[in-house]
């Protein structure tokens, strides 16, 4: 998960570094204004994947513990019937 | 100001490249890491997925995203530099692209930019270097960032406008560094290659006009064009645009390439002084001693033989110089002249400018690499000698890489090969010239390549021609001058005879040739509309006048057993060499779609030859039963048995059955030694007189003798035929 986790933060970073070029220090124009507009929504939509990974990756530890337990209960019940003999 | 223009800070605009370029890096270093690894997760049930497609297309459209803003960077620079559109605020207005038309505007404004940005450079690079190679290189990671993106129409655009700039940057990058013995520096030549792959990648992929290719092969500076190409990528890289055009009589013309027309250029300048290596400075030595390291830096810094270096490796380029009107001129050249002399040239004040070269007069050359640097005096002429090995292998290329057709190719190659073979030396007499061994393997090559054109040529009284496909013959094919005092025909032949192995080799193929045309006609499997009978007797002609051409330069093939040996082993060699080639075998069955192959095919003409000549261990057995007159018999029951004449190969197969250790049959091929030598002989001599006359093979000296003596009569030292 540490993977992931550092590959998110290192597009984070990325577009962090974009974002401050954009605007009327760098340009004057609507054309430029048009495409930063849609930069920024596109980049908000990526940005929105990234910061909802954590959650995702909990939501994976979880299904494991989840699916780890299920099993261990399995194995005690199953040892439980067999113990007779 | 149209709607589509922004006013742009040219380094903030430049910044934003630079984090774009980021973000397309990190992106492309880190999604698939996210992407494969929460999918694999999730594929084993664990957690609930969520889409990362905007990850996805994020990596897919910051590449456009990045190469845009760096395109409008450039072009807020340049047009900063060049004060073009500024808006006073530090600002300049640029299209934005806003659109795909508009983008494309965008794209070509900023190659045009770029273009004339480096012949500012050029031009202000004596005020002040530095800042000329600041831009050179800026430009140099320009260009080399449209190569990987592919981008051709920025390419085409830069090199269309810039042509006479980049044909000049060698010069100017000498200029700036040229000094202490330093022609051009690692750096220079790196820069260099950059500015000729963009170049390469434009020539290949676009189209350059002529006034493009111009600027370059009629640059004032022929040795700043050279250094470009000779520190640019190989000569593959570039294109291969093989048309022909028409002239004004409807003949077909060739036209050609960006390579072959530079070539051509350098190659006549060299004989003139028509350019000049700028190796200068107070430290270059101009008396004895020190002229030899003047002579290294001469070889290394003339463009001359890395230009046919690299029309070889294009091919087609090599084909177009050799095919061209000074095609002639330039074989005459490269064969007899080619030591080049190096001489200093001054200015008015005396300030030494480089060297320049001239060819040396034929008579320091004698078919050897000369060591001319130990004699006297030749420290003032600097003398360096062309590679033989490039000449060779660029004039064999030329002359028979295009293969035998009715294409573009095949013109030039054929027109190629008559200008070799008129410009090929006497080997003897006062102004005789023997080739080195790699430019008569070019000969060799292409006498096997025009066998039957040289056939055809014997009895040629008129001027030699490339006549075009027709019926019965649907490949262009040379008719070579072939009678008269010192004719093209009997000069060829002689300078390939000088060496007795080559000698040997060139009658060798004409044997196999002539026999399995002959098998082809006695079979019934000629193409349709050939004359086989005219075809046989031109050459049974033909190896009369091998035999004679020989006899003039001293070898005796009929005679000589040692010639004999060599030729034995050149028709074993060049037997199974033909076998792939004919019908429903290998690559004719195949290639049974091309006409011109499936022809070649058909009548058994080899249209590739072994240059592997390890022939010498079987020599020393062959000794011992060579013998004359036998080399023609093996190639014609050779040729019968491969055109498919069966009772001939059961006749063979049933006598090599009730002789064993005298075995001379291996499957279809005959395969002589000394030991089964005698068995073949006996063989051949007691053949069922039904299967003899089928094939007329003892009348083989009464059918074509005429032909043979017509040609070998005249100056024949009394050999026996080939009968």
């Amino acid at each position: 998960m540490s993977r992931v986790q550092t590959a998110a933060d290192a597009i984070n970073t990325a577009i962090g570094k974009v974002r401050p070029l954009l605007g009327g220090d760098t340009w004057t124009g609507p054309a430029a204004t048009a495409w930063e507009g849609e930069w920024n929504s596109f980049y908000g939509t990526v940005l929105g994947v990234l910061n909802s990974l954590p959650s995702a990756e909990a939501s994976v530890i979880n299904g494991v513990r989840q699916q780890a337990e299920q099993l261990q209960k399995q194995l005690a019940k199953a040892h439980a019937t067999v113990a007779p003999q | 100001m149209s709607s589509d223009e922004v006013g742009v800070d040219p380094g903030r605009v430049s910044q934003a490249a630079g984090a774009l370029e980021n973000l397309r890096d990190v992106l492309a270093a880190n999604v698939s890491i996210i992407v494969n690894t929460m999918n694999e997760y999730w594929s084993s049930g664990a957690g609930s997925p969520i889409s990362l497609a905007s990850l996805q297309q994020a990596q897919s459209r910051s590449p456009e995203d990045a190469s845009d803003m760096r395109t409008r960077a450039d072009l807020a620079a340049a047009w900063l530099a060049q004060s073009v559109n500024l808006t006073g605020n530090g600002m300049v207005d640029i299209p934005w692209g806003s659109t795909p038309a508009a983008l494309k505007e965008l794209d070509q404004l900023d190659a045009q930019a770029q273009a004339q940005a480096l012949s500012a450079a050029e031009a202000g690079s004596g005020q002040n270097p530095k800042a000329a190679r600041a831009v050179i290189q800026s430009i140099e990671l320009d260009i080399s960032d449209h190569v990987k993106a592919g981008d051709t129409s920025w390419l085409t655009t830069f090199y269309t406008a810039a042509a006479p700039a980049v044909a000049n940057l060698a010069a100017t990058l000498n200029h700036e560094d040229g000094q202490h013995m330093v022609v051009l520096s690692q750096q220079d030549q790196k820069i260099l290659n950059d500015y000729a792959t963009g170049l390469a990648y434009a020539d290949k992929h676009g189209t350059l006009s002529q006034a493009t290719i111009n600027a370059f092969s009629q640059s004032k500076n022929l040795w700043s064009v050279g250094m470009l190409f000779k520190f640019g990528p190989p000569g593959s890289a570039y294109g291969t645009q093989e048309t022909l055009g028409k002239d004004a009589d409807g003949n077909p013309v060739t036209q050609p390439n960006l390579l072959a027309q530079v070539t051509t250029a350098i190659e006549l300048a060299r004989m003139r002084g028509g350019y000049t290596i700028p190796l200068t400075g107070s430290d270059v030595p101009l008396g004895a001693p020190g002229s030899t390291e003047v002579s290294q830096l001469m070889q290394e810094f003339d463009p001359d033989e890395s230009m046919l270096a690299l029309s070889t490796q294009n091919g087609a380029a090599a084909r177009e110089v050799m095919a061209g009107p000074d095609g002639k001129q330039i074989a005459i050249d490269l064969m007899t002249r080619p030591v080049e002399f190096y001489y200093a040239s001054f200015d008015n004040h005396g300030t030494l400018q480089g060297f320049l070269p001239l060819a040396a007069p034929k008579d320091y050359f004698d078919g050897q690499m000369i060591d001319y640097a130990d004699g006297a005096g030749a420290w003032q002429s600097h003398p360096v000698t062309l590679s033989s090995t490039v000449i060779g292998k660029f004039l064999d290329t030329a002359a028979n890489s295009g293969g035998r057709g009715s294409g573009p190719a095949a013109y030039n190659s054929a027109r190629a090969a008559l200008n070799l073979i008129e410009a090929v030396p006497s080997p003897t007499g006062d102004d005789g010239i023997p080739l080195p061994e790699p430019v008569r393997q070019a000969l060799l090559h292409t006498a096997q390549n025009y066998m039957l054109d040289m056939a055809q040529s014997t009895t040629n009284t008129g001027l030699s021609a490339v006549e075009g496909p027709e019926a019965g013959l649907p490949v262009y094919h040379l008719l070579i001058q072939g009678q008269g005092q010192d004719n093209p025909l009997s000069t060829f032949l002689q300078q390939i005879s000088y060496d007795k192995t080559d000698a040997a080799a060139l009658d060798a193929s004409a044997k196999v040739t002539f026999s399995n045309i002959y098998a082809a006609t006695e079979l019934g499997k000629l193409p349709p509309g050939f004359n086989g009978s005219q075809a046989n007797n031109a050459m049974a002609g033909l190896l009369g006048r091998i035999q004679t051409e020989a006899n003039n330069v001293g070898v005796h093939l009929a005679r000589d057993s040692d010639e004999q040996h060599e030729e034995y082993n050149k028709i074993i060699e060049l037997g199974e060499s033909t076998l792939p080639l004919l019908p429903g075998i290998g690559d004719v069955a195949e290639a049974a779609t091309d006409p011109a192959k499936a022809f070649l095919g058909l009548l058994g003409i080899p249209t590739s030859f072994s240059t592997d000549a390890a022939t010498t261990t079987e020599q020393a057995d062959a000794q011992s039963f060579a013998v004359q007159g036998i080399q023609i018999h093996v190639s014609m029951v050779q040729g019968l048995m491969n055109n498919g004449a069966g009772d001939l190969r059961s006749s063979a197969q049933q006598y090599n059955s009730s002789h064993p250790g005298q075995q001379w049959l291996q499957g279809n091929q005959i395969v002589l030694t000394p030991q089964n030598y005698s068995a073949f002989q006996d063989w051949y001599e007691n053949l069922s007189p039904a299967v003899d006359q089928k094939y007329g093979l003892s009348s083989l000296e009464s059918r074509y003798g005429y032909y043979y003596n017509q040609q070998g009569g005249t100056s024949s030292d009394g050999a026996f035929g080939p009968w």
